[in-house]
């Protein structure tokens, strides 16, 4: 198996708290892989760590096939669940900045994504809504052509009509190119269609790990699972 | 359970099953019904998986499948369509019956029913 | 344009006066620091006063504004949450925290001499209007500035060394921070008591005085060294 991510053994913990213990896992390439859990699980301290946010107390990481390092932000874009746009760039002048400082910055799609989003090229960061933001903050993420995306909590606190925008360019992204994208959720309703592969995290571990489609044969909906888990 | 419309077509997702048996087996379905036209042109891969929400990779899987067992075909550049065959669903219609018809009376034997009875049974059933 | 120089545009933009709110404010803040010093040396010169010095000694506690800002510009990162954006971009850590140390730099030369303009302006136009011109030379105005450059580089110094001990320490000991003061303190201590015996205090005095040369070079100097092990620091350290 080719894998985009590897865990081995990976442990992690914050003022002595235990976040992660003992995570050996990995995910295929191609895959939209969920990692799901409640607030505070540990999903997003394991997002970190695969875009090189946070390093392991214990274990190690492989991410695309080598240890995580600056070189890697060629190949991932990250977006993080409290990322916020900078408050006196324009939307025009974000897609510069896309230009500026990604070398796969793909200024066509980016036009086209500012279309398909509906956002004023004047808007300045600090006058948009959430939802506003959140489709800018997108748009820069999907107008790379990267092979790794990993997106921290993206649906949570947007809007409807933006979140079925969102899931479009998802499936259109995915659809185009080989990219493999990692999502973490505690929203199971928005993916339930859209993930090929699963974990849950619960006290600092993985409980459960599969190929989404064959987790319904055995136990039912993802969201069913979700309330064993967490039950 | 879940109802999603790809242009025509209704699909009903119940996602505690995998979803790709439920696209095949609503497809089936609905070609047996004799509700979707021959030689029509399915929904793009794209289309279909957007409109659903779901990973186009278990579209992709339900088409195969289809077209595994003759209920339509790829065409090079042009996208999947139905089979013009009226032989084909012909057949999947008396198969998807049988089929029907054979838990049926398996269900029958179990409880006893002999065949007269169930005879008399379906001919007192009002089928509209 | 090269990535670096990319870089240090994008860092100078954020902070930029780019509202016209902030452009207002800024109007008004000098307009009254301006009056107030002008009438100030107005009302000096009225009773006596002969020589500029204490203006300009006063001038050298903006040096200290380089503490506040280093710390605003990276802590803004980490506040207004856009430091995930920042430190994923496809370039070498290093290269990102040359640039942003750098454009906090040039933003705090930029005030430091936007304020030495404003001070020399009062003094001119002060003595511009009490008619005191037979009394004063443009010489007596900018008498003893070379110890504007020098201090400005110290300013800078600090400014570059508070900047990564900021970066190093603040995500982990937030109220701790407050006392990186005193290495600071101590570091200013240090290399400044020639400074304030040999050159401030006589300066304050009217006197002349002579910068010596290896303190010209050497500031600027020590300065960039400071700059490029404190980036080192950055790199082996951070770990978001």
């Amino acid at each position: 198996m080719d894998a985009a991510i590897r865990f081995h053994g990976v442990g992690k913990s914050f003022k002595k708290k235990r976040v992660l213990d003992n995570i050996s896992f990995s995910i295929p390439k191609g895959e939209v892989y969920g990692i799901l859990g409640e607030n505070g699980a540990g999903k997003s301290t394991m997002l970190k760590m695969m875009a090189n946010l946070c390093l392991p107390d214990q274990g190690g990481i492989e991410v695309l096939g080598q240890k995580p390092s600056w070189e890697l932000y060629q190949k991932i874009a990250y977006l993080s669940d409290r990322a916020k746009w900078y408050s006196d760039y324009t939307v025009e002048e974000a897609l510069q900045y896309g230009k500026n400082f990604y070398p796969d910055f793909q200024m066509d799609r980016a036009e086209e994504l500012v279309e398909f989003f509906k956002l004023d090229r004047r808007l300045l960061g600090k006058e948009m809504s959430k939802g506003q933001e959140a489709r800018l903050q997108f748009l820069l993420c999907f107008s790379r052509d990267v092979e790794l995306m990993l997106l921290d909590e993206p649906f949570s606190g947007i809007d409807l009509i933006t979140r079925e925008k969102m899931i479009e360019l998802i499936i259109e992204s995915i659809m185009e190119r080989k990219l493999t994208l990692v999502i973490t959720t505690h929203e199971i309703d928005e993916v339930e269609g859209l993930l090929n592969r699963v974990s849950f995290v619960k006290d600092t571990k993985i409980v459960v790990e599969g190929e989404v489609e064959e987790l319904r044969l055995k136990s039912g909906s993802l969201k069913e699972l979700y309330r064993e888990v967490y039950a | 359970m879940e109802t999603r419309v790809v242009g025509s077509y209704r699909f009903i997702l119940d996602f505690s099953q995998p979803i790709y048996e439920q696209l095949v087996q609503q497809f089936r379905q609905m070609l047996a019904k004799g509700e979707i036209e021959l030689g029509s042109k399915l929904p793009s891969v794209r289309d279909f998986a957007v409109q659903m929400k779901i990973n186009p990779s278990t579209v992709v899987r339900a088409y195969q499948e289809l077209e595994r067992d003759g209920l339509c075909e790829k065409r090079r550049g042009q996208g999947t369509f139905i089979t013009s065959s009226a032989d084909q669903v012909a057949g999947l219609r008396r198969e998807m019956a049988e089929n029907a018809l054979e838990s049926f009376v398996e269900v029958l034997k179990i409880l006893g029913v002999t065949q007269e009875e169930a005879q008399k049974m379906i001919a007192g059933v009002e089928w509209k | 344009m090269s990535t670096f120089f990319k870089l240090v545009r994008h860092e100078m933009k954020f902070p930029a006066i780019s509202t016209l709110f902030v452009t207002k404010l800024m109007s008004l803040i000098t307009l009254v620091v301006f009056l107030g010093l002008t009438i100030g040396i107005v009302m000096g010169l009225e009773n006596g006063l002969d020589n500029f010095q204490y203006f300009n000694q006063t001038f050298n506690g903006i040096m200290f504004v380089a503490f506040g800002m280093g710390m605003g510009f990276i802590n803004k990162e980490f506040q207004k949450n856009t430091a995930s954006w920042w430190l994923t971009l496809p370039y070498p850590r290093e290269l990102l925290y040359r640039a942003k140390l750098l454009s906090i730099m040039m933003y705090y030369l930029y005030v430091y001499f936007y304020s030495y303009l404003i001070i020399k302006a009062s003094i001119i136009v002060a003595i511009t209007c009490t008619g005191k011109w037979s009394q004063f030379s443009l010489s007596n105005v900018f008498h003893n500035d070379v110890i504007f450059f020098l201090t400005s580089f110290l300013g800078a110094m600090l400014l570059g060394t508070y900047a990564i001990c900021i970066m190093l320490f603040t995500k982990k000991f937030k109220a701790v921070s407050v006392l990186l003061w005193v290495p600071f303190g101590l570091l200013a201590g240090f290399m400044m008591p020639n400074l304030l015996m040999e050159m401030v205090m006589p300066a304050a005095n009217g006197e002349s005085i002579s910068v010596p040369i290896h303190l010209l070079i050497g500031s600027p100097i020590l300065t960039i060294l400071l700059y490029a092990f404190g980036v080192h620091l950055l790199k082996k350290h951070t770990n978001l």
